[in-house]
């Protein structure tokens, strides 16, 4: 039985081998490359997908989420929160609003840079940098995390230096951005500080400003 | 309020009610009209969507069964159970059967509320299919008419179609309270500008506190919309996307429109709102009913601020337990009851065009993801169902109407003829994408075409199918 069983195996695999090189090779038909000019003119077809948007040289950029957003901000600030001053949690009360899942009805959270999000971005910004900055006046300035490299009576007029340094610092702090001095991308941040000062005869305010402005540019809350 | 038995001493008090709430809205605050200029158009559309979130029973409103000939004596042959006599209204005395309604002879379910009122100017849409029993998947397939990818919506919503082709002039064009928005495909304008209830509406349109002056509101501005207009943001879409929202957000605040949605103001414009919707004068729950949400439908629409709002009036519809018994009704009543007093407040002279309304020119579409087994579980609960139901009223809609049917077996999904609206075993199934679409060819966005998508007529949405001629007037 044992000895039967071998033949089988046996011949089947001839069987097999002999079947493989026994098939006569297919027939080679040569077709057409599938181009659209070879179509049904009439069908329209465009075989090829529009192109991607222009983007050249540029990594599409992404928004934050709100819980990162959040931690961003308190890293930024040293732990400041909007709505800290009231002992609320702004971002939590709005997180529905702004497009936080509850896991319920809302499964994704909606990452667009909405009309809504700026809003309350705007809005979050303007208290977290008034708390700041109040925060930072009362603090020893070795103690510091927003005035590290100027102080609170600086000016471009008084040491321009120190301005562009401290602006240095924090665009690598909030914006992740390390800059030489001297950069071009330093003159827009030196111009709305010296502008704010123009305006308010007080550098602290304008050291506020230029917090909102950091906060709700891109370059904050996107990645 | 619950619905009693109808008379007519009811209708006329329900009638002359309308009319109280009506004048209340019929003189526009100073405010309203600044907000409403530019809005000129001979035709002009304005679209509200009511969401009845949680899948309805529609036994209990829009497409009722005669409990003398659907009964438990039947009920092996039909697989339909009403379950009117399950209800629980022994402390309200409200109705338990269906009836005939006052103006346009529609049968109707007991939990219908004052919607049963506007009969001339509803329309019920039966024997619809939403294709799905999950209610994530039904409710994005009446929001943008396609089926979802798992749970994931394809394509934009009907409102925002709506919003991107009627409300670039609007300050929001597309406003969503409580309800589900999309955009892939359609300009930013046309976003749906979704808050979860009116107080956070009010926060959005409100100026945030701040210390920060205006000169330096104005010099933080150049910086940002410098930035944007760098060569590197100019090539980033998702720069200039943030950009323009920011720049709208401002124009929106500028506005001071959250001065509309203060419904516990104590203005007197304020006091009729409260008096006509229900509103409680105090208390933050107050401002998240469907009645507040109803209230501020009216207020964006009739002041110029949006095309198309989507509310969600009714919560909590999805009784698969013996709260079916308590609570399925009432929810639903108070919906319909809500879209009563806004169609009531829309019934008030349109400014510019003598002899119209505003409820003449906006369309108000009711709906749910789905509706509910016609047969009751073992729980007395009803579970999901693949049929629907709709209404639609006002604007271009054909009143005092019933489109297509459910079976009387099982209450399954029928075909309908879509150009007389009656059954037809050589008609369609009706699902949201007709419905969609007919809003689309009503506001012109299919360019007048009345050739059916499926035959190579206009078709931008991709919604593959013919609009419900039917549910149109002309």
């Amino acid at each position: 039985m044992k000895s039967c069983a071998r033949l089988l195996t046996l011949l089947s695999g001839i069987l097999l081998a002999s079947g493989c090189n026994s098939i006569p090779e297919p027939p080679q038909v040569q077709l057409p490359p599938p181009v659209v000019d070879q179509l049904d003119p009439s069908a329209e077809s465009n075989l090829y997908p529009d192109p991607p948007a222009i983007n050249d040289g540029i990594r599409n950029r992404r928004r934050m989420d709100l819980d990162q957003l959040e931690a961003s901000i308190a890293t930024a600030t040293g732990g400041i929160y909007w709505g800290m001053s009231e002992g609320d949690r702004k971002f939590s009360e709005l997180a529905q609003t702004l497009g936080k899942p509850d896991y319920l009805d809302v499964t994704t959270e909606d990452l667009s840079p909405s009309m809504l999000f700026q809003k309350f971005l705007g809005d979050a910004a303007r208290d977290i940098c008034h708390q700041l900055i109040v925060r930072e006046l009362d603090t020893p300035s070795e103690d510091r995390i927003f005035l590290v490299e100027a102080s609170e009576s600086d000016t471009s007029a008084t040491d321009s230096q120190a301005i562009e340094s401290n602006l240095r610092y924090l665009l690598a702090r909030f914006h992740s951005q390390p800059l030489e001095s001297g950069s071009d991308l330093l003159a827009p941040w030196i111009w709305l500080f010296d502008s704010s000062v123009h305006v308010t005869d007080d550098p602290a305010s304008a050291w506020r400003t230029v917090c909102v402005g950091l906060i709700t540019h891109p370059n904050f809350y996107s990645y | 309020m619950t619905r009693l038995k109808p008379t007519r001493r009811s209708a006329l008090l329900a009638a002359l009610a309308a009319g109280a709430g009506a004048s209340s809205f019929g003189g526009l605050s100073p405010l309203t009209r600044i907000a409403h200029a530019g809005n000129d158009a001979s035709e002009p559309r304005y679209f509200v969507f009511c969401y009845f979130s949680g899948a309805w029973d529609i036994l209990l409103s829009l497409d009722p069964r005669n409990p003398v000939e659907f009964h438990d004596g039947n009920l092996g042959s039909t697989l339909i159970q009403p379950g009117y006599d399950l209800l629980d209204t022994e402390d309200t005395g409200h109705i338990t059967q269906p009836f005939i309604s006052p103006n346009s002879g529609l049968y109707l379910g007991p939990y219908i509320g004052d919607l049963a009122n506007h009969d001339h100017r509803l329309c019920i849409v039966r024997g619809m299919s939403s294709e799905t029993l999950t209610h994530e998947a039904g409710r994005r397939r009446f929001l943008t008419g396609k089926s979802p990818s798992g749970l994931q919506a394809r394509g934009s919503s009907g409102a925002t179609w709506l919003a991107s082709l009627l409300g670039a002039e609007e300050l929001i064009p597309n406003l969503a309270v409580q309800v589900e928005t999309y955009n892939v495909d359609q300009p930013t304008y046309a976003t749906g500008m979704k808050v979860n209830d009116v107080p956070d509406l009010m926060q959005a349109l409100e100026a945030g506190p701040s210390t920060v002056s205006l000169a330096e509101e104005q010099q933080l501005d150049e910086l940002l919309r410098r930035s944007a207009n760098c060569d590197s943001s100019e090539r980033s879409p998702f720069w200039q996307t943030a950009e323009a929202a920011r720049l709208n957000s401002v124009s929106m605040v500028e506005a001071e429109l959250h001065e509309l949605f203060d419904f516990q103001g104590s203005s007197d414009e304020m006091s009729a709102i409260r008096d006509h919707f229900g509103i409680a004068a105090s208390g933050n729950n107050a401002l998240q009913t469907p009645e507040a949400q109803a209230a501020a439908a009216v207020q964006a629409i009739t002041a110029g601020i949006s095309r198309v709002v989507s509310i969600r009036v009714a919560n909590g519809l999805d009784t698969h337990f013996d709260e079916w018994t308590t609570d399925q009704g009432p929810i639903q009543e108070r919906g319909f009851n809500a879209v009563a007093k806004m169609v009531e407040a829309l019934d008030t002279p349109y400014p510019s065009i003598p002899g119209k309304t505003w409820l003449d020119f906006t369309t108000i579409i009711g709906f749910s993801e789905f509706c509910r087994s016609s047969m009751m579980n073992v729980n007395t609960g009803r579970d999901h169902s693949l049929t629907n139901a709709c209404f639609l009223l006002g604007g271009n809609v054909q009143g005092g109407q019933v489109i297509g049917a459910s079976s009387d077996i099982a209450m399954s999904p029928t075909k309908t003829n879509l150009t007389t609206g009656q059954s037809d075993s050589n008609g369609e199934i009706v699902k949201p994408e007709h419905i969609l679409q007919t809003l689309m060819y009503d506001a012109g966005l299919l360019d007048g075409g009345d050739i059916p998508a499926t035959e190579g007529g206009l078709d931008p949405a991709d919604l593959r199918v013919a609009p419900l001629l039917a549910l149109l007037q002309s």
